[in-house]
């Protein structure tokens, strides 16, 4: 199908539906510095040494991002904690800062920065890094294939499409994410279902909050493809009872039909990624392959 | 009587256009890192004039209101209204030729506006903004030009009757850039009040070089002032295309 077909399409999806979740609000002004060397991640950017009292991270499931490799820190401000009262979602204190930097093919292309403003609401940036890696560029329009790769970098509003659909606003950073919570199953299983709540549980998830105007996620459906603190993980019920998976028929699974494609009318996720993630195709593949019919 | 054409050019005592466009677009963008302006949504253009002197000079107003689902890197959407420069333009026309119903006219425009249109730190209005142009097949870009005062001088000479007509014109936009215009177009009232009119358009942008717009329109026209269209353009250069009614009333 031609692209101007497809357009033309999308003109008429548009206009006669329909569950407009991919609609994000324009954000407010965003406080945020206009440099990365000025939000205090780096003591020495040129050396590449991270302030102290920034902690790198890792989590247990990473977000596939079309191969881009990344580094991830968190800055609790001093005296400070963060509240697991909830422990699937905890709250993090006011002046938490978290970054994650992306490089594609070697090229360092972007770093992120989320920060707690306010008790309840979190700023976010993109920098675009210079080609000479002195400094990065805040990016609040975003930009297309950056640093001529053909990594995208999200414009500030889009954040809030995947962080918005958790509480905690923090999407790597939590009990499942830091290994504190046992996911059930044998290994394969595990890294099936941890790769659900990676990459869908932020959508799909049962306790979005709720938001004024538009949304840029909020699947009207029962789908929960979140490993919870408790050790659930809801993800085959739920997808059995939306009949997005045939246990034990991969190809006939609606959720491998969309995970397996990318384009305007047919993927998952629906942002943020230009290319099928081939490994975790096979991970779910295995996953409803095993599953009881 | 008017002949059947593609622009809302003034004729009459006064009169009205209102055309919309529908569609969805694709068109470059002048910041790299973000081209193209990818969006489907419309585009609302709303002119109005009036003649100073009868049949020679007229005075006309217009501004395009776009309304957009501006695409964003990552492949979200933002929805978007914003008006683009509000333009004011003194038309001139003197007939250079006739002999019986068939005339020769000759035409000139001098237009200047207010920059209304916004820009925002984002660049989700400048992209509404090249989309609501690219849906209009760029027929007028420097009502689309944020942050700049919309200027235009234009001429076209015409050959024509009360049944048909024929033009071509150049015109130079300037918005943040001038942008060079050449078209050419033709239209003819077929069957009673059935009409049709198509057209081409060349315009010379920095990125891509150059652009070709096809035009084309069905008329019909209800009694002796009113003119409804159905209108569509589809440039070569993007993808996209956009296509609506237009309603004219001219006394």
């Amino acid at each position: 199908m031609s692209t101007s077909t497809r357009l033309a399409v999308a003109l008429l999806v548009a206009s006669v539906s329909c569950k407009r979740y991919w609609v994000c609000d324009e954000p407010e002004s965003v406080p945020l510095p206009t440099r990365l060397s000025e939000t205090s991640l780096f003591a020495d950017i040129a050396a590449d040494r991270v302030t102290d009292g920034v902690v790198a991270y890792r989590p247990a499931y990473e977000l596939w991002s079309d191969g881009a490799t990344k580094r991830r820190w968190i800055f609790l401000p001093p005296g400070t904690e963060i509240d697991k009262s909830d422990p699937d979602d905890w709250s993090f204190p006011r002046g938490t800062k978290m970054w994650k930097e992306f490089s594609q093919n070697g090229v360092r292309v972007e770093t992120r920065l989320l920060e707690k403003v306010d008790d309840d609401a979190w700023a976010a940036m993109a920098y675009v890094w210079s080609p000479d890696g002195s400094d990065a560029i805040a990016a609040p329009a975003g930009a297309r294939d950056a640093r001529e790769t053909t990594h995208d970098v999200p414009a500030a509003g889009e954040c809030e499409a995947c962080h918005g659909g958790r509480k905690s606003y923090v999407l790597g950073y939590s009990a499942v994410q830091l290994g504190q919570v046992a996911v059930p199953g044998d290994p394969d299983d595990r890294d099936a279902l941890g790769y659900l709540h990676a990459n869908c549980g932020h959508c799909h998830n049962q306790t979005r909050p709720p938001r004024d105007g538009a949304r840029c996620f909020d699947p009207d459906n029962p789908l929960d493809f979140r490993v919870l603190a408790n050790g659930d993980a809801p993800a085959a019920r739920t997808a059995k009872a939306m009949q997005v998976v045939a246990p034990g028929a991969p190809s006939q699974s609606r959720i491998i039909d969309l995970v397996s494609h990318r384009g305007m009318f047919k993927q998952m996720p629906p942002l943020a990624t230009n290319e099928v993630d081939a490994n975790g195709v096979r991970l779910l593949s295995g996953w409803i392959q095993r599953m009881p019919q | 009587m008017s002949s059947p054409t593609l622009a809302a050019e003034p004729d009459g005592r006064a009169g009205a256009e209102i055309a919309v466009r529908a569609g969805a677009a694709a068109p470059p963008f002048e910041e790299a890192t973000l081209s193209p302006a990818q969006a489907h949504g419309g585009v609302i253009l709303m002119t109005a004039w009036a003649a100073l002197i009868r049949d020679a000079l007229w005075l006309s107003v217009r501004a395009p209101l776009v309304l957009a689902s501006v695409q964003q890197p990552a492949s979200s959407y933002v929805d978007d209204v914003v008006l683009g420069n509000v333009e004011a333009t003194a038309h001139f026309r003197a007939t250079i030729w006739r002999h019986d119903t068939l005339r020769a006219d000759v035409r000139a425009s001098l237009g200047i506006g207010l920059p209304t249109a916004p820009d925002d730190p984002l660049r989700i209005d400048r992209r509404a903004l090249a989309f609501g142009d690219a849906l209009l097949g760029g027929r007028a870009p420097e009502l689309f030009a944020a942050r700049s005062i919309p200027l235009l001088a234009s001429t076209s000479v015409s050959l024509a009757t009360d049944r048909w007509s024929t033009r071509l014109g150049a015109t130079l936009a300037a918005g943040e850039h001038a942008v060079p215009i050449f078209e050419a177009e033709g239209g003819a009232w077929i069957v009673g009040p059935v009409g049709v009119a198509t057209g081409v358009r060349v315009f010379f942008l920095r990125e891509p070089d150059v652009v070709t717009s096809f035009d084309a329109s069905v008329l019909v026209r209800a009694g002796a002032h009113m003119t409804f269209a159905l209108e569509a353009s589809v440039p070569l250069g993007w993808a996209g295309a956009g296509v609506g009614p237009s309603m004219r009333l001219q006394f």
